[in-house]
């Protein structure tokens, strides 16, 4: 049903760019790893219901870790270093669910919030290695065998999303996956159905780990480097509403929402950027007041209208 | 034995600032259950309001005026104006206030500028006594003799007036308490502006104890507020004060004995209490 | 609740009943290990689950039905159906393959629809159904984890007599003969019906327990049932 456009976004992606001016293509880089990043949210918040604020540590993590390694070692190779930071991440997302467990809701995010920044304290604080607000720089493209340039690291990041964004999916559509829409929906029907929820939404916080961490490390790679601001509470409270401005639950909602506010940021930091806080703040309001359930399941409504489908009620 | 003591002495008077800027926010998140990530945001406003004040009246009762009105102020705005309408929607709660932090803390570094503004001592309180070779200002004492008298003060609210009543029974059975006449709805604005205040107040006092204000303090002070609610418990005075006064001392005593470790200690506390009690020390198991 | 006993057999068809309040659901939230009991054990053929989680209640087979339809409203029926399938299914763990994907879990989801006549309406959104299939889907949900025995809350909550009839003679039929099920009702007619034995619960004790006969002869249960409402007197009459 859906194929059609999907074709269509995916040809864009991949032939418009060359086209494009070099900023729009970093915008559109910045785009995807922040997409990617909102996914991840997604499956922990709009797919399992745990309210997590605390997300851009996990990213945070796995930027720090690949900074680290190629600054202050000699392993510089992407295939060593890519899964040693996404180890980092899924233990910090281990970490942060275990803690948070046996609280739910409003108070799960209360404490995710603390702890990230609490990772953002320790990025500022240690300063040794990690150069406390300054942050880690002069990180070159991966070595991934051939040698990489900002369009061609497009295409890279474009890839690696494509193929997150296709797993993410067919998790989503599992039986583990659809498990964890029933956690959310009603987590005590679940458990009487036979399922281990507690167990179920840890591996699904670190899953969802595993991605956000995915996120920061093609991050690091594109900004040729990173601050604690990068991990700390505004990008947690931006990640988070992206997936509502794109749709909770729907998992390409976050590129939308992705977009949305990049785009926004951009064209505002053109014009004034001292005063991009205040536009945030203010995105956060309205999209409280007028997101409703999100541009993707509206997108998706006028695509199955245009092609005659009537809606699942009928 | 003399580093103790002061670091004890200075705890206890950031463990008043702290117990100050979070009763607010505990009561009225376990009264009306809504969060307000931008509860530091009042302390904030308090602080700058105050210190301008001051600098230009002399008036140090004119500064904790104006910054207690400021504030309040504020806190009237966002309940009224955007938080009644997400009544029982924490999450939308939080998002629209975690906007306002942004929007407040960039207004005031548009006014303000970047650089950091201490705070105001009455000249009365300038001096100090000497503990072995350290100083104590007389300033800290009296912000710990007036946190207490707060607390004093606010615990017999809380338990021996009609206010504190309906304050209590709103947080357990709200249906009940619309249904006998009380305008609860009344009750829990005025207890929100009231927190606010309070933050307000904690702010203009405490910035010769925290050292000075920024920008960013709002969004930085707001997680110290968590903490001491997650360690202290949720929607009681007792639990503010037993959670500020242990993030306080414990933190003073870190800043002296191992200072590389002070700003972890209080998120440290908050995992092990959460470890072994997670509704907070004095908490209402939910 | 205070002294609660009672064991069922293989099949055997118990129906509990009680005025509201005695603590019917409560009862049913402890024996799926929702709410720990204080003291005492539960044992689920000859294997005691006192102390075990939910979920591995259900896997045993312990199944349980609401009171309030606890569907996931979301989804579609089918979906709901082969969610409670492949919960106690070994593929619950699958995180590859589409959940449709998995043959004997559909056509046992697809089984259990017809058996309550929902078949018709398997992509239908659960939030569209009326209130009398959404208790046919409550229903079924349970019955989806194959049990031994069934614990029904209320599961004609709602229905006519006529609906509640046909509810019953679906589950009858549905349900192995093995399965015992201990269901909770107001609906007097279905449980002298349907029920081998009546268990009557009140303030959180069972004051009576027997075949519908004997329950039906018996004076405290009719002082509750068929008398005033419960006075302080009354309470001194009935010990």
């Amino acid at each position: 049903m859906y194929i059609a456009p999907v074709i269509a976004a995916l040809l864009f992606l991949a032939i418009a760019p060359p086209f494009m001016d070099i900023a729009f293509i970093s915008l559109a880089t910045r785009i995807l790893c922040f997409g990617l990043l909102a996914m991840s949210v997604d499956i922990a918040f709009g797919y399992t219901g745990m309210w997590t604020f605390g997300h851009a540590a996990i990213f945070g993590i796995a930027a720090y870790t690949t900074a680290l390694f190629l600054i202050y070692t000699h392993i510089h190779s992407f295939w060593i270093i890519t899964p040693i930071a996404i180890l980092m991440a899924a233990v910090l997302s281990a970490i942060f669910a275990i803690i948070a467990s046996r609280s739910s809701g409003l108070y799960f995010l209360l404490i995710t919030f603390a702890l990230g920044q609490l990772v953002y304290s320790v990025a500022i604080q240690w300063k040794s290695a990690t150069h406390g607000e300054d942050g880690l720089w002069g990180i070159p493209y991966p070595q991934i065998g051939f040698p990489l340039l900002s369009v061609s690291y497009y295409y890279f990041t474009l890839i690696v999303v494509a193929v997150c964004g296709i797993v993410l999916y067919c998790f989503t559509k599992s039986p583990f996956g659809y498990s964890l829409v029933c956690i959310r929906e009603n987590e005590v029907r679940a458990r009487t159905m036979g399922y281990n929820t507690r167990f179920r939404k840890l591996i699904a916080f670190v899953i969802s780990g595993v991605f956000a961490g995915l996120a920061g490390i093609l991050y690091v790679y594109f900004n040729g480097g990173i601050v604690p601001d990068n991990i700390g509470m505004a990008a947690s409270g931006m990640a988070t509403i992206m997936v509502i401005i794109g749709g909770t639950g729907t998992l390409w909602g976050g590129f939308i929402g992705s977009a949305v506010v990049l785009v926004l940021q951009y064209y505002i930091s053109l014009v004034a950027p001292q005063r991009w806080p205040i536009f945030l703040g203010a995105i956060f309001i309205f999209a409280v007041f007028f997101a409703g359930g999100g541009i993707f399941p509206r997108l998706a409504n006028l695509w199955k209208r245009a092609v005659g489908y009537g809606n699942l009620d009928s | 034995m003399d580093v103790l003591a002061v670091s004890l002495l200075s705890g206890l008077s950031y463990g008043m600032v702290l117990f100050l800027l979070a009763a607010g926010l505990s009561v009225v998140l376990g009264l009306m259950g809504i969060v307000n990530l931008a509860h530091g945001s009042f302390f904030m406003i308090g602080a700058y309001a105050g210190v301008t004040v001051g600098r230009l009246t002399g008036s140090f009762t004119l500064a904790i005026l104006s910054g207690v009105i400021s504030a309040g102020v504020t806190g009237l705005i966002i309940e009224r104006g955007f938080l009644r309408k997400l009544y029982k929607h924490e999450l939308n709660q939080i998002l629209v206030t975690f906007g306002f932090i942004y929007i407040i803390a960039n207004l005031h570094l548009l006014f303000y500028g970047p650089y950091p503004r201490s705070g105001m001592v009455p000249p009365l309180l300038s001096n100090g006594f000497t503990i072995g070779a350290y100083t104590v200002s007389f300033y800290r004492v009296a912000v710990i003799a007036i946190g207490a008298a707060v607390c004093v003060g606010l615990f017999w609210v809380q338990e021996r007036t009609k206010i504190g009543a309906i304050i209590r029974a709103g947080m357990d059975d709200p249906e009940t308490v619309y249904a006998s006449g009380v305008n609860l709805t009344a009750v829990n604005i005025s207890a929100f502006c009231f927190g606010a205040m309070l933050a307000g107040f904690a702010g203009i006092i405490g910035i010769p104890v925290l050292g000075g204000v920024t920008a960013t303090t709002g969004g930085d002070i707001i997680f110290v507020a968590i903490a001491v609610c997650i360690v202290g418990g949720v929607g009681s005075i007792q639990g503010a004060l037993v959670g500020a006064l242990l993030i306080g001392i414990v933190t003073s005593m870190a800043q002296a004995y191992a200072p590389a470790t002070a700003i972890y200690v209080m998120y440290m506390l908050m995992v092990i209490v959460l470890g072994l009690k997670p509704s907070g020390l004095l908490g209402k198991r939910s | 609740m205070q002294g609660i006993s009672f064991a069922m057999e293989r099949g055997e068809k118990v129906a509990l009943i009680g005025p509201n309040g005695a603590g019917k659901t409560t009862l049913l939230n402890v024996l799926t290990g929702l709410i720990p009991p204080f003291s005492g054990r539960i044992d689920l053929l000859d294997r005691d689950i006192t102390h075990r989680p939910p979920h591995v209640r259900t896997s045993l087979g312990l199944a349980r039905s609401f009171q309030v339809s606890s569907l996931f409203l979301q989804l579609s029926v089918l979906e709901n159906v082969l969610l409670a399938v492949h919960g106690t299914a070994r593929t619950s763990r699958q995180m590859v393959r589409p959940m449709t994907a998995y043959k004997s879990a559909l056509e046992k989801a697809e089984k259990l629809l017809e058996s309550v006549d929902l078949l018709s309406k398997r992509d239908i959104a659960c939030r569209s159904l009326s209130h009398g299939e959404q208790r046919r889907l409550e229903l079924i949900l349970a019955l989806a984890s194959g049990p031994i025995a069934l614990l029904l809350d209320e599961p004609t909550a709602g229905l006519t007599t006529q609906e509640s009839l046909e509810l019953a003679a679906m589950l009858l039929s549905a349900a192995n003969k093995d399965v015992a099920v201990l269901f909770v009702a107001h609906d007097l007619d279905l449980v002298f019906t349907v029920a081998q034995r009546i268990l009557v619960l009140y303030y959180g004790k069972i004051i009576a327990e027997g075949t519908p006969e004997e329950i039906q002869a018996n004076e405290s249960v009719r002082k509750i049932y068929l008398g005033e409402t419960y006075s302080e007197g009354n309470q001194r009459c009935l010990k």
